[in-house]
């Protein structure tokens, strides 16, 4: 089943400036999206669309089968949860547990149900230990960790990481991430589609969409980008260091093949005299 | 200007009980005109130690010294921190988050005026520092609020180096920003040091460490933890510092192993390993 439809859909901020032009994409049930592109490429603004927070100029955006408009967004939201960048930007409780129920009782869910789900979804993200704490007293990581606890508890069909690691440490990038995986494990129908600048995140979903000022460039499965370094140096993505490696091998003479791991390019230099 | 930290302890809400120890005890030394790099995990304290340097925060106990100038935790004693502040300044996390003014020159003009310059010549200051930065006059006159992330980044960049300060501390400055934007920011942050200015950068990233830093000061639940260069570092034992080793790092130790004869302590770039392999040959 198609989660996501997304036909020729334009979007400016002003006249003289579109952001994104004659989008099309159509993303499955289940599948994990990475976005990938320069700032100001449009990712950010894409899903924004997706979400209804800002209005398209033309184009059609279909979430689920319902087509965006203003009777449908308040339906198409409750099945698209978004985590964004900064972890202190979207801390609305006093507590960790008040701020997971904050997304619930928006959703008039009674106050028995709440508390179990509250607990369940604490422990899902392996918060519950921190229930009654405030966030100035969590690190980065765990604040979002709490803001995908906040995300997954509305039970949404797509789950939207903007940026969601890029201001965290590597410990709780990794938290993060592996958190990510394990939900996929646990729901394999939950689709996400996660925005990242970092090329070794990107390499951990099914597909990437690599955007450039306002249009898709190019949507493959992320190895064949990872292998494609032109792509890569002419969009300013982060190069893998591997790729570094055997670009600078094969520009000095070394007889290197695309599968060569790190070990097996050390010992050609080292043999090499 | 070396800055000298002696038996530094800040406690946050003290006698409170809330109170959070979050240096304790650290004495350490910054070179004067190098870059250094202070790393640690989230909460290890490594925000609040630049806090320190430009008087920010007053030690709880212990001194701070940058050149002449001595921070105690006697406030009466402290009456020449706005002299220190125009000889080290601090560019936060996100600084793109303080622009405020109307225009993007006016924005940068801000600091030197503070200090006491006219208009005329704090514009003047103010252009200076946006060309270092690579913003071109095409920008003077637009709304900050309307440039893209790396270029906010510049501009809030540029507001420092137009104070001219001695010491450079930089909080993250690449977070965020795609590779390109983050190149730009790391050749400016080069440029700077080579034209004389003390660079302090705090980062997670080990790859700017192993290619930029020349002095690493590794923080760990406020304690000093590691104090040398990257190479140091990266060949004794991290597993308690939330550090990513570098590839570059490993693939030289690689080549170590396998018998190829390389200084990787003066190795900082791609370029520099097989400059090093070709000089063997």
């Amino acid at each position: 089943m198609k989660n996501v439809v997304i036909k020729n859909l334009n979007y400016s901020y002003n006249e003289n400036t579109p952001v994104l032009k004659n989008i099309n994409l159509e993303i499955n049930q289940g599948e994990y999206v990475s976005i990938v592109g320069q700032n100001g490429c449009g990712k950010s603004t894409l899903c924004k669309l997706i979400i209804g927070l800002l209005e398209k100029d033309s184009g059609e955006i279909i979430v689920n089968g319902l087509s965006l408009n203003k009777d449908s967004i308040q339906e198409i939201r409750k099945k698209v949860a978004i985590v964004f960048q900064n972890p202190d930007n979207q801390f609305i409780g006093a507590t960790v547990e008040d701020d997971i129920a904050f997304s619930l009782e928006n959703n008039n869910i009674p106050r028995e149900k709440m508390i179990t789900l509250v607990k369940e979804y604490a422990t899902k993200v392996g918060m519950e230990d921190f229930l009654t704490k405030e966030p100035s007293y969590l690190s980065g990581g765990q604040k979002q960790r709490v803001a995908i606890a906040d995300a997954l508890v509305r039970n949404p069909e797509i789950l939207i990481l903007d940026e969601a690691t890029s201001m965290l440490d590597p410990a709780g990038k990794q938290e993060i991430l592996s958190l990510v995986n394990k939900m996929k494990l646990e729901n394999p129908n939950l689709t996400i589609i996660s925005i990242t600048h970092d090329i070794e995140e990107a390499y951990l979903g099914d597909r990437i969409v690599l955007l450039n000022e306002g249009e898709i460039v190019l949507t493959c499965r992320p190895d064949e980008l990872f292998k494609n370094s032109e792509l890569i140096n002419q969009y300013n993505l982060s190069v893998p260091f591997i790729v570094q490696l055997q670009k600078k091998c094969q520009e000095l003479g070394y007889q290197i093949n695309d599968e060569d791991t790190l070990e097996k390019i050390g010992e050609m230099i080292c043999q090499s005299k | 200007m070396p800055i000298k930290i002696n038996h530094l302890s800040y406690t946050y809400m003290k006698k409170t009980p809330n109170e959070v120890k979050a240096l304790d005890d650290v004495s350490l030394e910054i070179p004067d005109k190098k870059i250094t790099a202070i790393i640690g995990h989230t909460g290890s304290g490594k925000s609040t130690l630049i806090q320190t340097l430009n008087g920010l925060l007053t030690p709880t106990e212990g001194t701070v010294e940058v050149g002449d100038f001595v921070i105690t935790n006697n406030p009466k004693k402290n009456k020449k921190i706005k002299e220190l502040r125009k000889h080290i300044s601090i560019v936060f996390q996100f600084p793109e988050y303080q622009l405020f003014d109307e225009t993007v020159e006016k924005d940068v003009a801000f600091g030197p005026k503070n200090y006491g310059f006219k208009e005329e010549e704090a514009l003047k200051k103010a252009h200076e520092a946006l060309a270092k930065v690579g913003i071109d006059e095409s920008f003077y006159k637009r709304s900050p609020f309307e440039l893209s992330g790396g270029e906010k980044r510049r501009v809030a960049i540029a507001g420092i180096i137009a104070i001219d300060p001695d010491i450079l501390i930089l909080d993250e400055p690449t977070a965020g920003l795609d590779p390109h934007g983050s190149n730009i920011i790391l050749n400016l942050i080069s440029e700077l040091n080579k034209s004389g200015k003390t660079i302090i950068i705090v980062t997670h990233d080990m790859n700017i460490v192993m290619n930029y830093s020349d002095h690493v000061i590794v923080l760990s639940d406020g304690k000093l933890a590691f104090e040398g260069v990257s190479s140091d570092l990266f060949n004794g034992d991290v597993s308690n510092y939330s550090i990513e080793i570098p590839k570059l790092f490993q693939f030289c130790k690689l080549l170590e192993e396998k018998g190829a004869k390389i200084e990787i302590s003066k190795i900082r770039t791609i370029d520099d390993l097989f400059n090093q392999l070709k000089e063997r040959k």
